[in-house]
């Protein structure tokens, strides 16, 4: 079996469970069933903050450790029609060549909290065929919570023109347990805005004792994303099993 | 009798120059002939200049293939089924030195239509002359070399827009100190206006460009003088008469104000002058009864002249359907032959002048487009106003609406939306020709290998690095591109180590809104999808032609279909593999520039690897009569050529869905 045709068969399956319903436990054999399951990051911030860009250069760092990636990308489905337009993965085409990497977009298909239907069912069914899984919401709505209980580990982007106000209304900062600030092109008080979450991520307690951590990068120019990812993501994950 | 003719707007040769560069006008300088040629390999090239040199042009064009314009060898996966469609193919000094053959390069003056990798191009031409004896300072002719318009419009770039630009002003100095015969910049209206825009924005935004240029030169530490009198212009012959002929005029005349009452040149300088070439417009060509365009042609060769132009192409009638067969580029020239000698319009000059409805529609032309520029001046200039996307909003704007009135018939189209006829035939010159392409990429990526194979490894390494090394310090590239190519490094490996140092260009604004026509609201309202069938939107090659696929993804959501558009540029085996990742039920292709047949066999292919033969593969786009009948056989379900109704495209979508 060549590797494409491996994929084929992963893109049927989540068809099989994305649009037909069918459950995981009788579409995958047991060998895969045994298969260790993949770490699940899930990434969550309001429209045009950066999530697709900063996957983008998270997947460079994975693959550079030689871990496999699949990333779900959620994006809206329109109420009215049904339709959809999914762009997401067009941020990380760099990777669209890569055995390594498979990426696929999803229609909310009248989800709530910016998710898609059949999500955690979905994450069980891919995270038996990768290192790691990234999924990404459709970051229309303040509420991605949903999302948490459905990751590993969960990392938020706030939008870097509020204030703590901000941050502190949105409950699902508070949930996360890695903040991303990105400092976008044009930005100038990203200092500012980063201390600001520091501030904010001492004041957040969680109940396994996981300290919210804070980054800050350029999700354009892949600065900063080396470390988030070190010292966020695989700090998170060797926590987790501890 | 004299003949000093007076206009309102301003005489020929008296600034602003409204109505022409010359007081004699055309009796003290004829305008140059110059026939845009390129297809194939090299040599294909040569014989062509050749001909239209014996022929009676008066100075060459040359045209590359979509790979060397987007500074890629022929062997890069991206460019397959497009080397040397649609223009030459250069990958090497030794490509350059093979088209030129036989031909005296310190005798004719040579344009180069070529815009991103143009410094590298016209270093390999600047090698080619000194491997003759011939000196920099001896050459004529010109590189278009106008990035800005690029990201504008045309699409042809790799660079970040700085890194463009900053090449631009390379160039710009180079040619200010070694080549005082060279124009170093055509700054171009063409493609904007062939993209969509109106006459107005043509001249303002290529004038906004204009002053970006000036400027970033100053800034470079050129004086005016040395590099004012070398940037010439490019326009558009469109087909409304009165509106046209105004345009050159309204242009010559604002460009002469903006450098004086702007930079402060004085009236006496040439660096006020608007010099421009002029070609027909391609847009205006038809598919249908294609000899048509000869006529076509010949009135906005009309137009170049009365506009008052310095050199002018003329569109060859059958290159909506491939690249220019020999015996219509010939019938191109005969066309600006016959109207320079035959009827008498070079004894004048400014013929319009005192014509009421001319100089009025001049004068409102100069004012709308110098509004526009000041419009673009306080967003901070043309760059600027370029990365907020502001001008190609506009321009999307107006190509809307020209699209919508063609098609309630409120524009003309004499065998399209008036008078059509039913019966296409293909004329056999053409499908002779087409043949004979198919052969182009194979050549090519042969002699490339060749020269891979004897040339100095270790000279062209050596070379490579010093050109990163000069990147890095922001040096003035072009010696170090003059010792590169020398070497015969490929422009693909340039280019890449320019890539490495400065990054690649990114598209932004990837997800506009478009606005949809009454046929489109009732062809989704009538095929409303009942299931979110998913469809892979992707575009062939190196082809910037992407306006038609964000009306597609709007218009394929408003049915019900979940979109998925991986971007421009992508090879066909990255599309085959987000086909089979994305799980779609059909790809639908579209192709505009390059060979349909080597796009959707290398595409059934690369699917049938991976074993996805079951999706649906559909195409869409420019096809000739003879590729059509291929195309079945390799597996295409359908092909909706270009004008394709929207509810013919909905229906066959609702039936795939239903089934």
């Amino acid at each position: 079996m060549t590797v494409l045709e491996g994929k084929r068969r992963l893109a049927k399956l989540i068809t099989s469970v994305h649009t037909n319903k069918k459950k995981v436990k009788d579409l995958l054999n047991e060998k895969e069933l045994a298969r260790p399951p993949a770490h699940i990051v899930g990434i969550t911030g309001s429209t045009a903050s950066g999530k697709s860009t900063l996957i983008d250069k998270v997947i460079d760092v994975l693959r550079k450790d030689n871990f496999t990636v699949i990333v779900l990308a959620i994006d809206p489905t329109d109420e009215e029609s049904g339709g959809a337009i999914l762009g997401d993965t067009i941020r990380m085409r760099d990777h669209y060549i890569d055995e390594g990497v498979f990426l696929r977009s999803l229609g909310s298909r009248g989800a709530r909290a910016s998710l898609t239907v059949r999500l955690s069912e979905l994450i069980r069914l891919v995270s038996r065929f990768s290192d790691f899984v990234i999924v990404e919401t459709t970051g229309a709505a303040q509420a991605d919570i949903a999302l948490k209980k459905c990751v590993d580990t969960f990392i938020t982007l706030p939008d870097t023109r509020g204030d703590a106000i901000n941050l502190l209304k949105a409950g699902h900062h508070r949930r996360a347990h890695i903040l991303v600030v990105n400092a976008r092109e044009g930005m100038h008080d990203d200092e500012r805005y980063f201390a600001l979450a520091k501030d904010f991520a001492r004041t957040v307690t969680s109940k396994d004792g996981w300290e919210l951590a804070v980054f800050r990068v350029n999700a354009g120019n892949g600065e900063g994303i080396e470390e988030l990812v070190r010292a966020g993501i695989y700090k998170h994950k060797d926590f987790r099993r501890s | 009798m004299t003949n000093r003719i007076f206009s309102i707007a301003g005489e020929p040769g008296i600034y602003p120059f409204t109505g022409g560069l010359y007081p004699e006008g055309y009796k003290s300088r004829r305008p140059t002939i110059r026939e845009f040629a390129g297809h194939g390999l090299a040599l294909d090239t040569n014989s062509r200049h050749l001909m239209l040199l014996k022929q009676g042009a008066t100075g060459l064009s040359t045209a590359f293939d979509l790979p060397t314009l987007m500074g890629r060898d022929s062997d890069d996966p991206l460019c397959e089924g497009q080397t040397g469609w649609d223009g030459v193919a250069v990958d090497t000094l030794y490509d350059m030195e093979g088209i030129f053959k036989g031909i005296p390069l310190d005798k004719t003056s040579v344009s180069m239509t070529i815009n991103a990798p143009a410094s590298v191009l016209w270093a390999m031409y600047i090698a080619m002359a000194q491997r003759r004896g011939i000196s920099p300072g001896q050459l004529s002719g010109t590189i278009q070399n106008d990035i800005l318009k690029e990201y504008l419009s045309q699409k042809e770039f790799f660079l970040p827009e700085e890194y463009g630009v900053k090449l631009v002003i390379d160039t710009i100095e180079y040619a200010a100190r070694n080549m005082p015969k060279w124009y170093p910049i055509s700054i171009s209206g063409y493609h904007t206006r062939e993209a969509g825009s109106t006459a107005v924005q043509e001249v303002a935004y290529t004038l906004s460009a204009g002053i970006e240029y000036v400027r970033k030169s100053i800034e470079r530490g050129l004086k005016i003088e040395e590099f004012g009198p070398r940037l010439s212009f490019f326009f558009d012959a469109h087909n409304n008469i009165v509106e046209e002929v105004s345009k050159l005029r309204a242009a010559r005349s604002l460009w002469a104000r903006i450098m004086h009452e702007r930079f402060g040149v004085p009236i006496s300088s040439k660096a006020l002058w608007c010099r421009m070439h002029v070609q027909t417009a391609g847009v205006t060509l038809t598919r249908q009864e294609p000899q048509n365009n000869i006529v076509r042609v010949a009135i906005q060769n009309l137009i170049c002249l009365l506009g008052g132009a310095q050199s002018m192409h003329n569109n060859s009638w059958d290159e909506v359907l491939c690249t220019p067969t020999e015996e219509a580029a010939k019938i191109a020239v005969r066309t600006q032959q016959i109207l320079q000698e035959e009827t008498g319009i070079c004894e004048y000059p400014d013929l319009v002048a005192g014509a009421y409805i001319f100089e009025r529609k001049t004068m409102e032309i100069e004012e709308a487009a110098e509004a526009e520029i000041d419009t673009i001046e306080n967003m901070g200039g043309m760059l600027a106003a370029l990365k907020a996307g502001y001008p190609q909003r506009m321009i999307r704007k107006s190509a809307f609406e020209y699209e919508s009135m063609v098609e309630r018939g409120d524009i003309t189209v004499i065998g399209v939306n008036k008078f059509s006829c039913d019966e296409n035939e293909e004329p056999i010159s053409v499908s002779e020709e087409l043949e004979k392409r198919m052969e182009f990429e194979a050549h090519q990526i042969e002699r490339l290998n060749r020269v891979r194979g004897w040339r100095n490894k270790f000279h062209v390494e050596k070379a490579l690095q010093e050109l990163r090394e000069a990147a890095q310090k922001d040096m003035n590239i072009m010696p170090y591109l003059v010792r590169a190519v020398s070497t015969y490094a490929s422009l693909g490996e340039i280019c890449s180590a320019f890539k490495e140092v400065w990054g690649e260009y990114k598209e932004r604004d990837l997800f506009g809104s478009y606005p949809h026509t009454s046929t489109m609201k009732e062809a989704v309202e009538k095929y409303r999808l009942q299931r979110p069938f998913r469809i892979l939107l992707a575009k062939g090659g190196l082809d910037g032609h992407d306006r038609i696929m964000h009306t597609l993804m709007e218009f394929y959501k408003d049915l019900g279909a979940e979109v998925i558009y991986p971007g421009l540029h992508c090879s066909m085996k990255e599309i085959a593999k987000r086909a089979v990742e994305e799980d779609v039920d059909m790809v639908g292709l579209s192709t505009h520039i390059g060979s349909p047949i080597v796009f959707f066999s290398r595409l059934s292919q690369y699917l049938r690897e991976a074993g996805s033969q079951d999706t649906v593969v559909i195409g869409g786009g420019v096809i000739r009569a003879r590729e059509l009948k291929a195309l079945s056989a390799l597996g295409v379900k359908k092909f909706f050529p270009v004008g394709s109704s929207f509810e013919d495209i909905a229906k066959f979508v609702y039936e795939e869905a239903s089934n």
